[in-house]
């Protein structure tokens, strides 16, 4: 349960990143249409929050909010790394 | 004069003034989220132990012989992260004297988990360093203190005006430019401290809550007109009782038992504590561990001679829950082994984020020095500090570790003799660190960390029976994991020995230091 | 935009500590009266806070538009802690 909220924290701060257009032109090699970039940022929102759910159920409900915070940092820590050390998949 | 412009200078001041002490009592907070962990490495001698029925019996047998007309005997439970069982006594003050301090010197002993007693090597062993980031070392606790919490509210205000002051925060969440100078300094900075920001504002903050008391006793008082009104309004001291007839000490499991279930369900007693043992008046108290949930209040359990159960869990009202939950999230005992590395990886990343902001100054002022072979003397300061604390700090900590092992074991005062080899071998490094060529002194105290720490386990195989083979033969998952965190570590000191070393060849910087020179500017 | 001298940033930064503390502290006490629950947790919410409070002073002491204003207000929230003070105390 734990891997899963370490997961979905994962998409969701991707999905979140990539509702910003410098990381969806990285990605895609074009911007991202205003919809999509705005669909992109909740769906990303959504996942976070089904983070927070899965944490709590994998630790408990007071301790999990606090391993969520732990793991949206790690996720994010982690996805810089790829965004700063990988290269995108030429067009 | 816009919000951001003051706020970075807020920033710039608060964060730089106390910077070099912050970054010492970050990584020393860093390191004792494995304090337990730690102090069993320290202490190779004892063994893990599980069997809590045969440790407290073991531990009052031993102690009815060794100090049976004691005013009090304490006994610390094994838990999964350490190892072995500590007891201590305190004698029973004679008539106009003061009770002397739990803790008295020569009134403990370590115990196997047969509770028999074990030639331990005195050491303060992973209980130094957490002192260390809030006592500090070689002064008065209260003036460290003090002072501690001064810096932590500057750490306050700096993160506070940090945020307030980074403008791109939600746009440059996943930004990091490697190898541009000042610009990937800043990156830096910003990236340790936006992605662990939650951790950071809150370790800053409990850190001030748990020493409330001292830093702000003003709304105590107003209710209270007292401080030790207030605290005597929470909780009753145990004064010594005079001693009368002689009576047995009941078995003391059962009495664990009891608490454990009054507590519920998954709770586990960290430490009984007797008073007047062996007595027809003594009282046992069962204190609480901290390792299943947030809130790290001890909610005693007391019982008299018979066994009965004299005084249950009191309901705490939202002020002392609050409270203990703040000091529980500081200290993190609750936390389990991913959440406890979590903890220590944002921890990591706070004391980079400090480190790398004090460099970060350096930078950014070098690039506006006339003569960057010639700084002003507030530059020179500022620069050899920083060397001496991050770069030095980390090495003295790997001196502590070495003496720890090679220090006689019969030696006098020996614990305090393995402190006195840290602060040396920080003397040592501080020198090093002003009178080296920049480059040479930053990656000379690296690599000699990532040397320290590399040798340890070697060390450990000649002259400890706890080598990393041997503690994995014997399913010693602590010792063996301790000793691969040394390795690991070693590495990454040498990795970054390695990309000081080589960057510094080619900054920019270096390369207009050569063109003042005369110096042909392409580097070797 | 003017920069800020040496003395001002002096005098914001003594504000913001001294001040601060001094606000946070009788603030502190204010609001260990005055919070509606039992003197022991009002005692150890107030000093939760204080630190919050200890810690906006500074940031207002460097935000505030002018060091005039940052003296008026901070006047203004001392003579109201010592009024409410005074009246928890009735």
């Amino acid at each position: 349960m734990i891997i899963a909220s370490f997961l979905l924290a994962l998409a969701g701060l991707a999905a979140m990143g990539l509702s910003q257009p410098q990381h969806h032109g990285w990605l895609f090699h074009r911007p991202a249409p205003k919809m999509q970039s705005v669909r992109l940022h909740w769906s990303g929102l959504t996942l976070i929050l089904l983070s927070l759910i899965a944490a709590m159920q994998g630790w408990s409900a007071t301790i999990g909010p606090v391993g969520w915070l732990g793991l949206l940092s790690l996720a994010a820590a982690l996805l810089l790394l790829a965004r700063t050390y990988l290269s995108p998949p030429r067009r | 004069m816009t919000l951001r412009q003051t706020q970075t200078i807020l920033h710039t001041w608060s964060g730089l003034l106390f910077g070099w002490i912050l970054f010492g009592i970050f990584l020393a907070g860093t390191v004792s989220f494995w304090r337990d962990e730690i102090s069993r490495w320290t202490r190779p001698e004892l063994t893990a132990s599980i069997d809590r029925k045969a440790t407290l019996e073991g531990a009052v047998r031993f102690l009815a012989d060794k100090a049976p007309d004691a005013a009090g005997w304490n006994i610390a439970l094994p838990n999964d992260r350490g190892a072995g069982t500590l007891v201590s006594w305190q004698p029973q003050p004679k008539p106009g004297e003061e009770p002397r301090a739990r803790r008295g010197r020569g009134n403990e002993q370590w115990l196997d988990g047969m509770g028999r007693p074990v030639a331990v090597r005195a050491t303060r062993g992973g209980d130094f360093f957490y002192r260390l980031h809030f006592d500090l070392y070689y002064v008065p606790v209260y003036w460290a203190r003090c002072f501690v919490g001064l810096c932590a509210m500057f750490m306050l205000v700096a993160i506070i005006s940090g945020v307030i002051s980074h403008k791109k925060i939600f746009k440059d969440f996943f930004t990091f430019r490697p190898r541009k100078g000042q610009r990937s300094w800043l990156d830096g900075h910003n990236a340790t401290a936006v992605l662990a920001l939650p951790f950071h504002f809150m370790i800053t903050f409990t850190g001030l809550v748990t020493l409330m008391g001292m830093y702000m006793p003003w709304g105590a008082i107003a209710n209270y007109g007292s401080m030790p009104a207030f605290y005597a309004a929470q909780s009753t001291k145990d004064l010594p009782i005079e001693r009368s007839a002689r009576a047995p000490v009941p078995e003391l499991m059962p009495l664990v038992a009891a608490a454990e279930a009054q507590w519920g369900a998954g709770s586990e007693a960290a430490t009984v504590r007797l008073i007047a043992p062996g007595d027809v008046k003594q009282q046992i108290v069962v204190l609480r561990g901290s390792a299943d949930r947030v809130a790290a209040s001890d909610q005693p359990v007391r019982f008299d001679g018979s066994g009965h159960m004299t005084r249950g869990v009191q309901p705490e009202g939202v002020g002392r829950v609050s409270r203990d939950a703040l000091i529980g999230l500081h200290a993190g005992r609750f936390a389990d082994l991913t959440l406890r590395w979590l903890y220590f990886l944002s921890s990591i990343a706070g004391t980079v984020m400090v480190g790398s902001g004090l460099v970060l100054w350096t930078v950014k002022r070098r690039e506006r020095l006339p003569d960057p072979a010639r700084p002003h003397l507030g530059f020179r300061i500022v620069d050899r500090l920083n060397i001496a604390f991050v770069a030095g700090m980390p090495l003295a900590m790997t001196g502590f570790l070495w003496a720890n092992r090679l220090l006689p074991l019969a030696m006098k005062a020996r614990a305090n003799a393995e402190v006195n080899v840290m602060f040396l071998s920080w003397v040592l490094a501080i020198i090093w660190a002003i009178a080296a060529p920049r480059r040479t002194a930053w990656t000379g105290l690296l690599a000699a960390t990532a040397l320290s720490l590399l040798s340890l386990p070697v060390l450990d195989l000649l002259v400890t029976d706890c080598g990393l083979l041997a503690s994995i033969g014997r399913g010693d998952s602590v010792m063996a994991a301790v000793e691969i965190s040394f390795i690991v570590l070693g590495l990454c000191f040498a990795w970054m020995a390695r990309t000081v070393w080589n960057r510094a060849a080619r900054s920019p910087t270096a390369a207009r230091r050569r063109r003042v020179a005369g110096e042909p500017v392409t580097a070797s | 935009m003017r920069r800020w001298s040496g003395k001002e940033i002096t005098l914001r930064g003594l504000f913001g500590l001294l001040g601060g503390y001094g606000l946070a502290a009788l603030w502190c006490a204010v609001i260990a009266r005055w919070l509606p629950m039992a003197p022991l947790d009002a005692s150890l919410i107030a000093t939760i806070l204080s630190f919050l409070l200890f810690a906006a002073v500074v940031i207002w002491a460097f935000a505030s538009r002018s060091l005039g204003r940052l003296t008026g207000g901070g006047a203004v929230c001392i003579l109201a802690g010592i009024v409410l003070l005074k009246g928890s105390m009735l």
